[in-house]
């Protein structure tokens, strides 16, 4: 698919004017606001559908921060850590992951993107914060049982991008312009992950056996038919310190299949019925998933049997995946 | 309000804008308002919410409009309002990795399948690939407007379209083989 192949597909895609009147409604919207630009949004788009959204969303917010408090009260005057998968509610882990999520995003700037970054050891400091936060929140309390199993990936995955971090501003310090592409991507990668399944977990409902099974199999069948993975787990010598874009890209395009999956499993909670199997194929997936990011911490120190020893892992856990889904 | 009648240089609506004027800022955005709702329509697929990400958008960039240095172009600051605003809805619905498409898909046309296809594929990547896929293919920005934008460098930024077009490829061939 070549630059104007792709500009074709989008414009046929997308190729779309706005709704008529859609302009005039934000000018009269707009224009009935109170005469001074500061102040709350929110209550300046009455009427509007995104509006009473937010309206309704912030009343969450706020009942569900009130239902945090109360919880932390009760938590603290007893112990300082919960039996894993019992005492944290779920609404009450949801919200949490959900709140230190939107501060990790607030935070994130595309750090030391390019060698001439101005106000990079600034923006790497700020998203280093908020990830320390992030990882200290979760060490402080222990997961529901439905979230055992990604809890710990996500730990995983913030602590890559914590590491991915540090690398880029050692890198951006030494002015190594290769050591900091590949550090950006190691914590790029890790906010990627987060990004497509923290939804997964906050909106994470109970379902039926069927709507389980059919979450789990649309998606397996992108991980099945993933390209990048066959290449990723085949037998070929792939040989990564002279086609480092080469690696960073099957390493993309495997994630994003696996993540698929892992946000299939956290969205859609398994009713009993399925829980053995559930299990058994979260733990395969965080065995891909773990394998994914030692992979990419391989990648950004050019240590070849770090990324080869990984591939090993990943081929006998993507397997099992496969067989996992398959029996579902 | 009303006084946006009287306004009609850049200088005046921004000045008036700022004053409370919100027909004042409404009439600034006009001009972008078409690129604003693709850019919106692009990353979610919705086109009431892509209606109501732009709204909100103008709400906060209108709030904000001080921060708006002497000089810089209204569009591409106003773009990165929406971008950000549809990163925020995006985040609110776990399903825009797993939503399906509707059943009459499956007898549809090749030019519809393929534009299904892409948009699934779209929906696949990250927030930010996905933004500038869309400013870049979509809205034909050059390298410059999108490096203004997103406030990297040029070179940045085509490094970074370069990227998505490399993660979306695969999906896309994928998607080919699978149907």
């Amino acid at each position: 698919m070549d630059d104007r192949a792709l500009f074709d597909r989008m414009h046929d895609a997308l190729d779309i004017e706005p709704p008529a009147g859609a302009f005039e409604r934000m000018r009269v919207a707009l224009a009935k606001s109170p005469a001074t630009p500061h102040g709350w949004a929110v209550f300046r788009m009455k009427g509007s559908k995104m509006g009473f959204r937010l309206a309704a969303g912030l009343t969450l917010l706020v009942l569900m921060g009130a239902i945090v408090a109360a919880y932390l009260a009760a938590h603290n005057a007893t112990s300082s850590r919960v039996p894993a998968g019992s005492g944290q509610t779920i609404a009450a882990y949801q919200n949490l992951v959900n709140l230190d999520d939107q501060n990790a995003n607030a935070t994130w700037s595309d750090p030391c993107d390019t060698a001439t970054h101005t106000g990079c050891q600034a923006d790497a400091t700020r998203a280093l914060v908020a990830l320390h936060q992030w990882l200290d929140d979760l060490n402080r309390s222990e997961p529901p049982a439905r979230f055992l199993v990604v809890d710990a990936q996500l730990r995983q995955h913030i602590s890559g991008s914590i590491a991915g971090l540090n690398a880029l501003f050692a890198a951006s310090q030494a002015n190594d312009s290769n050591a900091m592409d590949r550090a950006f991507l190691l914590a790029a990668a890790g906010r990627a992950w987060t990004d497509a399944v923290v939804p997964g977990i906050v909106s994470s409902k109970q379902v039926t056996a069927a709507e389980y099974a059919n979450s789990v199999r649309a998606q397996s069948i992108f991980l099945t038919s993933c390209a990048d993975c066959q290449v990723l787990t085949g037998q070929s010598q792939i040989d990564c310190s002279q086609n480092q874009d080469f690696c960073q890209t099957l390493l993309d395009g495997t994630e994003l299949q696996v993540a698929g999956l892992q946000v299939a499993v956290a969205a859609f909670a398994a009713p009993d019925s399925f829980s053995a199997k559930d299990t058994r194929l979260q733990q395969d997936l965080a065995r891909a998933d773990s394998a994914l990011i030692s992979m990419r911490a391989s990648l950004l120190t050019l240590n070849q049997a770090g990324f080869d020893a990984g591939r090993i892992t990943l081929r006998t856990a993507l397997a099992a995946v496969s067989l996992d889904a398959a029996a579902i | 309000m009303g006084q946006v009648l009287f306004a009609h240089t850049e200088a005046d609506l921004i000045q008036a804008a700022k004053d409370g004027d919100g027909s004042a800022f409404a009439e600034l955005v006009r001009p972008h308002y078409q690129a604003a709702f693709r850019v919106a329509y692009g990353l979610l697929h919705d086109v009431d919410e892509a209606e109501d990400a732009v709204q909100e958008a103008a709400f906060k960039a209108w709030r904000r409009l001080a921060n708006l240095r002497e000089g810089s172009g209204l569009r591409p600051w106003f773009l990165a309002i929406v971008g950000n605003q549809c990163r925020t809805v995006s985040k609110s619905r776990w399903w825009s990795v797993l939503r399906v498409e509707p059943p009459d898909a499956q007898v549809r046309s090749v030019d519809v399948a393929a534009a299904v296809d892409l948009r699934r594929a779209l929906r696949r990547l990250g927030h930010d690939e996905r933004l500038v896929l869309v400013l870049r293919y979509y809205l034909d920005m050059p390298f410059d407007e999108i490096a203004t934008t997103l406030g990297i460098s040029p070179k940045a930024a085509r490094n970074r379209v370069e990227r998505a077009v490399r993660r979306l490829r695969p999906i896309v061939q994928n998607q080919g083989a699978a149907v």
